[in-house]
Order: C-alpha cells, then sequence, then structure tokens
C-alpha cells in the first residue's frame, strides 16, 4: 500500500512510503503501524487526518491494499 | 459570472494578471497581492517560503472559494490565484481580483476570499530561516476573521 503524507508530516517521513499489508486493515492499523515505525512522527488523530480517494475517511475505515492512503496535517491556510 | 481560480507554480506577475482581467458592466474591480515577508512573527530573517500542496485537494479548495465568494457578492467576475512551492521574500503569493457592478461587492468579496483562503485553502507553509525551518499555523486572528463571515 502506497501511503503519502504532506505539510510537516513529509518532511519527517517523507512524501510517499510503501507499507506492505494484509487485506481487511483499517485506518486505525495503519495508523499503528506507522506509529512504531516513525514514533517521533505526530500521527495522532487531531495531528494526521486519514484521506483516501481525496476523501476524509474515519478510523474503521477498511483499505485496500492497492489502495493509496494519505496523511493530512492541519492546514497552514493560504 | 467569469470564475478563475489558479494554483500557480511559477511567480505571479500582479501587473499582467489584472491587465487581462476585466469584466463588461463591471463598476468597481478590487484587487489584493499578499507578499512573502522577509522577517518571521518572532523578528527573525526569512530566506524562503515554502508552500506545500496536494496535487488535487489543494487546487479545488481555491475553485470552492471562488464560486462561494462568486455567487455571495453576486460578482461578474473572480480571479484567485494562489503560489505553490518556494516562495522569496517580497515576491506575490496570492492574487484576488473581484469585478461587479458596485464597488461594495467587490471590495467584500475580495476581504471575504482572503479570510477563506487563510484558514481553508489546502496549503502547508514553512518558513525557513537561517536558524532553521517552522511549520505555520493559522492564527486565532485568522480564525476570528474567517468566523465574522459566517451566517
Amino acid at each position: 500500500m502506497k501511503v503519502q503524507f504532506y505539510g510537516s508530516l513529509g518532511e519527517a517521513i517523507g512524501r510517499e512510503i510503501e507499507l506492505p499489508v494484509e487485506a481487511g486493515i483499517t485506518v486505525a492499523d495503519i495508523r499503528r503501524q506507522l506509529g512504531m515505525l516513525y514514533p517521533a512522527a505526530k500521527l495522532d488523530q487531531d495531528s494526521a487526518r486519514p484521506f483516501l480517494d481525496d476523501e476524509m475517511v474515519g478510523e474503521q475505515q477498511a483499505v485496500a491494499p492497492e489502495a493509496t492512503l494519505s496523511f493530512l496535517p492541519p492546514l497552514s491556510g493560504g | 459570472m467569469r470564475i478563475e481560480a489558479r494554483l500557480c507554480h511559477d511567480p505571479i506577475d500582479p501587473g499582467a494578471e489584472l491587465t487581462s482581467f476585466s469584466s463588461d458592466g463591471a463598476g468597481a474591480m478590487v484587487s489584493f497581492t499578499g507578499i512573502a515577508r522577509g522577517t518571521s512573527k518572532a523578528g527573525e530573517k526569512v530566506t524562503k517560503l515554502f508552500l506545500d500542496h496536494h496535487p488535487r485537494l489543494t487546487p479545488a479548495s481555491l475553485d470552492t472559494i471562488a464560486s462561494v465568494a462568486a455567487k455571495r457578492f453576486d460578482l461578474l467576475a473572480i480571479l484567485v490565484l494562489h503560489r505553490a512551492g518556494d516562495v522569496a521574500p517580497g515576491e506575490p503569493i496570492v492574487l484576488v481580483a473581484a469585478a461587479a457592478a458596485h464597488r461594495r461587492a467587490a471590495f467584500e468579496a475580495v476581504d471575504y476570499a482572503m479570510d477563506r483562503l487563510k484558514t481553508d485553502a489546502i496549503f502547508w507553509k514553512r518558513e525557513d530561516g537561517f536558524g532553521g525551518s517552522a511549520w505555520i499555523e493559522p492564527t486565532d486572528h485568522d480564525r476570528v476573521a474567517r468566523a465574522r463571515w459566517e451566517d
């Protein structure tokens, strides 16, 4: 699965990583995995909002292994 | 009603853009250009502003803000241009222009669009200086300014 990060998260982790996952994984599962891989990154629910197909999704959303999940930090605005 | 919103990866030329921004029947045209500052709020020198963006959500957010402003203030035309990427101090970051039959609508539309852009446009801004970099968050002032437009 591709996971993308923007803003300060992108700087901390990289714009995109490849995460090995199994079918049936949820956003919450992915967040936990990322937290273990990147313990210094701010990956709590307020600091990293999950987006699938450009729509914000909830923690229990299942994510297909071939999908791209994005995490967006709070906006700076323009 | 002409609505144009563009994400710009190259420098904005306000003069050229405003020269070509026109609308038949307009009795008023108002514009605002936001410029990258050379110092941070803490008074430190800023060497560069970096605006990160999302390839689809960011231009969509500019479109939404422009469209809502155009409808809310009954404009004849609106132009919203916003930079992404590296912006040097002194360079334009954003240009908003509105054309309307009368001046009040044009003034308010530009004011509204800027308040929306400051809080709702999908960007992440980082100030780079000699001492390091810092990501920016909207201020309470920005949130208060945004709230005054809510019904």
